[in-house]
């Protein structure tokens, strides 16, 4: 074996393994990529969901004045909240999916952020101060800049512990999303919740990225960049 | 063969380290390494270690998380390249050691023109060009300290 023979060999090797661990790295399902911006967003749109687009002549009072045009697909199965959206209600929308004895399993909503980038470390601290009265033992447990597609934003995930549900005690994850504002748009909070009732997240780790949040998330886009 | 192992670990495997280990803790559970590492049986300490290094997240920059891992691919392919055709004169020297800038700022490119899918971002770009600059820097440097070992010798 020549010497030439034997670096080109050496090199094509070598250039395998590295794309081997580069193919690692590729998300493998696409799950937060907003593919629904491509041409595929389309036709890969399922018959089993629904989308929701939301406007601001849905809203009055601070959800009109915060309003952001936005759309999200969602599961057939999963139910809207009806209360979102109306009266003191800090989201436009909210879906969810259930067991038949109406434990949440995992849910999505969205609500208003007017903060810009530099502002959302701030921000997110005081939206987990207000969480922190809504939800029994809870914890935030991380903090830092994300992506939701190709929005940059930044979130925060928690654990809470709910002793007493119908279904005994149920830890609760959380992981919310603040994305800020662009010239020709506001902001939006996404929040996530899954609970210990769900067979596919097991962690607060998993919320957004197992189970069915992940196609949820992936399909939300803003109407204006 | 000393010299070459350690420009082996300092130049390729330590940078392979350093972004597989920023992909490990500070990246969306949604990759094909993460079930690698389920199977490998290290999804637990992975885990650990993901929440251990959460509260390091905030104050990392968002160019550190999102384009050094591929700078530092880049970087590694690179400088084993250098090493595999260190010494040879062969028209396809040039072509192998800028596989990874090729591969690496290529695929950016390839997302700006709207033919690979992904965002392109201009940050991923200038340090993938700066890593292939640096890992030539670095190995052609290491190169003549070996030559000037050798002719010591």
């Amino acid at each position: 074996m020549t010497p030439q023979l034997k670096k080109n060999l050496l090199s094509l090797t070598g250039l395998g393994v590295f794309v081997f661990l580069a193919v690692g790295s590729f998300p493998s399902t696409n799950k937060n990529e907003n593919t629904s911006n491509s041409n595929l967003g389309v036709s890969a749109h399922k018959s089993d969901t629904e989308t929701y687009t939301n406007s601001s002549e849905q809203f009055t009072g601070t959800l009109a004045k915060n309003n952001v045009d936005f759309s999200f697909d969602y599961p057939k199965s999963w139910k809207r909240d009806p209360e979102a959206g109306k009266g003191t209600s800090p989201n436009f929308v909210k879906v969810e999916r259930t067991t038949d004895d109406e434990i949440t399993l995992e849910n999505f909503a969205v609500g208003y952020f007017t903060g810009q980038h530099e502002a959302m470390p701030k921000l997110a601290d005081q939206l987990s101060e207000q969480f922190s009265k809504g939800f029994p033992e809870y914890k935030k447990v991380s903090e830092g800049e994300t992506k939701v597609g190709r929005y940059a934003g930044y979130e925060f995930r928690f654990t809470s512990h709910s002793p007493n549900t119908p279904r005994g005690p149920l830890d609760i994850w959380g992981r919310v999303v603040l994305l800020p504002g662009a010239p020709s748009r506001k902001g939006a909070a996404l929040i996530m919740l899954a609970t210990s009732a769900s067979d596919e997240v097991k962690s607060v780790g998993d919320v957004g990225e197992k189970g069915e949040l992940p196609a949820v998330l992936s399909s939300f886009k803003f109407a204006k960049d | 063969m000393k010299s070459r192992a350690s420009f082996i670990l300092f130049h390729v495997i330590l940078p392979l380290l350093v972004g597989g280990m920023i992909y490990a803790c500070w990246r969306d559970y949604n990759l094909p390494m993460f079930s690698w590492f389920d199977l490998a049986g290290i999804g637990p300490l992975v885990h650990r270690l993901r929440v251990t290094t959460a509260p390091l997240q905030v104050r990392l920059p968002f160019w550190f998380q999102f384009s050094v891992p591929d700078a530092m691919w880049v970087y590694a392919l690179t400088a084993f390249m250098a090493l595999v055709w260190r010494g040879s004169n062969s028209w396809s020297r040039p072509i192998w050691i800028s596989t990874g800038l090729l591969l690496g700022a290529g695929s950016e490119l390839g997302q700006l023109a709207g033919i690979l899918p992904g965002s392109f971002d201009a940050a991923d770009l200038g340090l993938c060009v700066c890593a292939a600059i640096l890992a030539l820097m670095f190995t052609s440097r290491s190169n003549f300290q070996r030559s000037t070992d050798d002719a010591a010798t």
